[in-house]
C-alpha cells in the first residue's frame, strides 16, 4: 500500500487545469465587484486596529473573522468546490478559523507587549504584500481580471491574516491561530506549482519569512515568561 | 489552453470551405477511410479504437464559456467517429459538463458511456451510479468501472447485480500510472470482467508482460488511459522534435498524437485508448489515429526505440 501511495504525484490531486482555475478567479471578481471596495476598507481597518491598543486589537480580529467567513462561503464553497472536491473541506477549515478568531477576540487576550522590531517589520511587510496582491497577482496571466484580492480570494486573505496575527500575538496563541492560514498557504502553493503558475514562489517566500518571524516571536515570548518567573 | 480557433485556423477553415467544390473531401469528413474498430470480447460489439477521456479537461465548473468550448471539442469527437467517453466522480464537474454538452448536441445513438464508481462505501454503488447517470442525463451507462480498485469486492458484487437486471451492460476495473498491477492481475484471473482500464503508452509498457496477455486469454477488453503520459510526453515531443518521416510514410502518422496513439492501439490486446484534450485542434489530431494504417510489430519496435533515443 505504501508503494501504491508513493506512486501518486501532486498532479493526481489537482483535478483541473490552470485555465479553469484562473477563469474561476476572474469570475469571482466579476460576481463580487464592488465588494472589493468594502473588503479593502475592512482590511485597512484591521491593520490600523492591529497597530492600536488592546481594545482595538479585538476589532481587528472580528474584522478578520468576517473576511474568513465570506471567503469560506463565496470562494471556497460556492466556487472552488465546483472544480475541486476537497474545497468543501477547505471551506469548513476557513469557517473554523473564523470561529477561532471570534473566540479569541471575545476572550480578550491579555494585553501583549508590542512584538519585537524584526517581527513587526515582517508582519507589516506580509500585510502590505497581501494588500498589494491585486497588483502583482495578474503578472504572467492572460488578463488583469484574474487578479486576486483580500476578502474575495483565499490566498491574499490568508496572507493578510498571517501578517496581522504576527502583530497581535505570540506564543501558543500565535501558533494556534496561524495554523490554518499557514496550511492553506502550503496547499495553495503546491496547487499553483502543479498548475505551472509562478505565483507559488510568492507564497513560498511569505511562508519562509513568516516562519522566521513566528520563531522569533516565540523566543521573545519564552524569554518574557522566564523573566517574569525569575522576577517573582 | 484555449479552445478558441486561432486566426490561422479561421483563415484555413474559410479557405478550405471556399475550395471545397474543387477538392475531394478529406477522409475525416468524407469518411473515405473506415473507422478502425476492435471487438469487445464479451459481446462482439465493435468499438472505435480512439475514445475520449475527461480527467481535468472537462472539469470546468459552471462557467458558460468554458462549457461551450468543451461542447465544441465533444462535437469534433463525434464528427470524427468517436463513441467511447470515459469519466469518473473523481473528476469534479466533468460528468455534469459532459451532460450539458450532450444535451446541446443531442445524445448520439451509438454513444458508449463509460463511468466509474469511486467511493469507499461498498453499499453506495447503485446510489453513485444513479448520481452520475443524472449528471450525464442519459438512460443507462454502457460500462461501469471500479475506479482504482476502491472497495472493489463490494462494488463488483453490486455491479454484477445491476448488469443482470439490465441497468448496465458491462463491468470493469481500473488503475492508472502502473499502480497495483499485482492486484489487477489477481482480480482479472479470478473474477469475470468485461473490461479493464490501465495505463499503457509508448513509455509505459509494463502491462505487456502479464496483464495484456491475461486480458487476451480471459476475453477482457482493455482501455488504455494516459496515452500521452498525462500530457508531459506529447508536450515535450511537440516542443523539441519532429515526427520522423518514416512514421508518416509507413503508417500515416502526421502528428505526434497520431504516432503515440497508433502505437497504443496497434497492440492487439488494446480495445481503445482514451486521450483527453481541451482543444479542437488536438481532438482532430487524436481522431486522425482512428483511421489509416497501423504499425506492425516491427514498426512498433522501431517507434519505441525512437522515443527511447530522444
Amino acid at each position: 500500500m505504501i508503494a501504491s501511495l508513493t506512486s501518486y504525484s501532486l498532479q493526481d490531486f489537482i483535478p483541473f487545469t490552470a485555465e479553469v482555475y484562473l477563469r474561476m478567479l476572474e469570475r469571482m471578481n466579476e460576481n463580487d465587484w464592488p465588494l472589493h471596495v468594502l473588503m479593502y476598507a475592512l482590511t485597512l481597518f484591521s491593520v490600523i486596529q492591529a497597530l492600536g491598543t488592546h481594545r482595538h486589537r479585538t476589532f481587528a480580529m472580528l474584522s478578520l473573522s468576517l473576511i474568513w467567513l465570506w471567503v469560506a462561503v463565496s470562494f471556497l464553497y460556492q466556487s472552488y468546490a465546483q472544480i475541486n472536491w476537497a474545497a468543501t473541506w477547505f471551506a469548513a477549515a476557513f469557517g473554523f478559523e473564523a470561529l477561532l478568531l471570534v473566540w479569541m477576540a471575545i476572550r480578550s487576550p491579555e494585553a501583549a507587549s508590542s512584538p519585537p522590531r524584526f517581527v513587526r517589520t515582517i508582519a507589516l511587510l506580509i500585510a502590505a504584500l497581501a494588500m498589494a496582491w491585486p497588483v502583482f497577482s495578474p503578472v504572467g496571466r492572460s488578463s488583469w481580471a484574474q487578479c486576486e484580492s483580500v476578502g474575495i480570494h483565499a490566498d491574499p486573505s490568508a496572507v493578510l491574516t498571517l501578517g496581522i496575527l504576527l502583530l497581535l500575538f505570540s506564543g501558543w496563541r500565535l501558533w494556534l491561530l496561524t495554523l490554518i492560514p499557514i496550511l492553506w498557504c502550503i496547499v495553495s502553493m503546491l496547487t499553483l506549482k502543479v498548475l505551472g503558475l509562478d505565483q507559488f514562489m510568492v507564497l513560498m517566500g511569505i511562508l519562509v519569512i513568516g516562519f522566521a518571524a513566528m520563531i522569533r516571536a516565540s523566543r521573545v515570548s519564552q524569554d518574557c515568561i522566564r523573566n517574569t518567573r525569575e522576577s517573582r | 489552453m484555449s479552445t478558441q480557433l486561432t486566426r490561422r485556423q479561421t483563415i484555413r477553415l474559410l479557405s478550405g470551405t471556399l475550395a471545397l467544390p474543387f477538392l475531394t473531401p478529406p477522409p475525416a469528413l468524407g469518411n473515405a477511410s473506415p473507422v478502425r474498430v476492435r471487438p469487445v470480447p464479451a459481446s462482439g460489439e465493435s468499438l472505435p479504437v480512439i475514445g475520449m477521456g475527461t480527467w481535468r479537461t472537462f472539469n470546468v465548473g459552471s462557467d458558460p464559456g468554458l462549457r461551450q468550448a468543451r461542447t465544441q471539442v465533444l462535437a469534433t469527437f463525434f464528427e470524427r467517429g468517436g463513441r467511447v467517453i470515459d469519466c469518473s466522480p473523481m473528476y469534479g464537474s466533468s460528468a455534469d459538463v459532459l451532460g450539458d454538452a450532450l444535451n446541446r448536441l443531442s445524445v448520439p445513438s451509438d454513444l458508449f458511456a463509460a463511468e466509474k464508481v469511486w467511493t469507499g462505501d461498498g453499499s453506495a454503488t447503485a446510489e453513485q451510479v444513479t448520481e452520475q447517470r443524472q449528471e450525464w442525463d442519459i438512460e443507462r451507462f454502457d460500462l461501469m468501472q471500479i475506479h482504482n480498485l476502491l472497495s472493489w469486492r463490494e462494488h463488483l458484487r453490486n455491479l454484477r447485480d445491476m448488469k443482470e437486471s439490465g441497468k448496465i451492460r458491462y463491468i470493469g476495473i481500473t488503475t492508472s500510472h502502473g499502480r497495483r498491477h499485482g492486484d489487477l492481475e489477481q482480480i482479472m484471473a479470478s473474477e469475470p470482467l468485461d473490461f479493464v482500464q490501465l495505463t499503457y503508452n509508448i513509455t509505459h509498457r509494463e502491462a505487456e508482460q502479464r496483464l495484456l496477455p491475461l486480458a487476451q486469454d480471459k476475453g477482457i477488453a482493455v482501455i488504455a488511459n494516459r496515452p500521452f503520459d498525462g500530457g508531459y510526453l506529447i508536450k515535450r515531443l511537440k516542443r523539441d522534435y519532429q515526427v520522423p518521416d518514416w512514421a508518416a510514410q509507413e503508417c500515416d502518422c502526421q502528428s505526434w498524437a497520431e504516432f503515440l496513439l497508433k502505437f497504443i492501439v496497434s497492440q492487439p490486446s488494446i480495445t481503445c485508448a482514451i486521450p483527453a484534450t481541451t482543444r479542437i485542434s488536438h481532438m482532430q489530431e487524436n481522431m486522425d489515429a482512428i483511421r489509416g494504417e497501423l504499425p506492425d510489430a516491427q514498426l512498433r519496435r522501431r517507434m519505441a526505440r525512437h522515443i527511447e533515443s530522444l
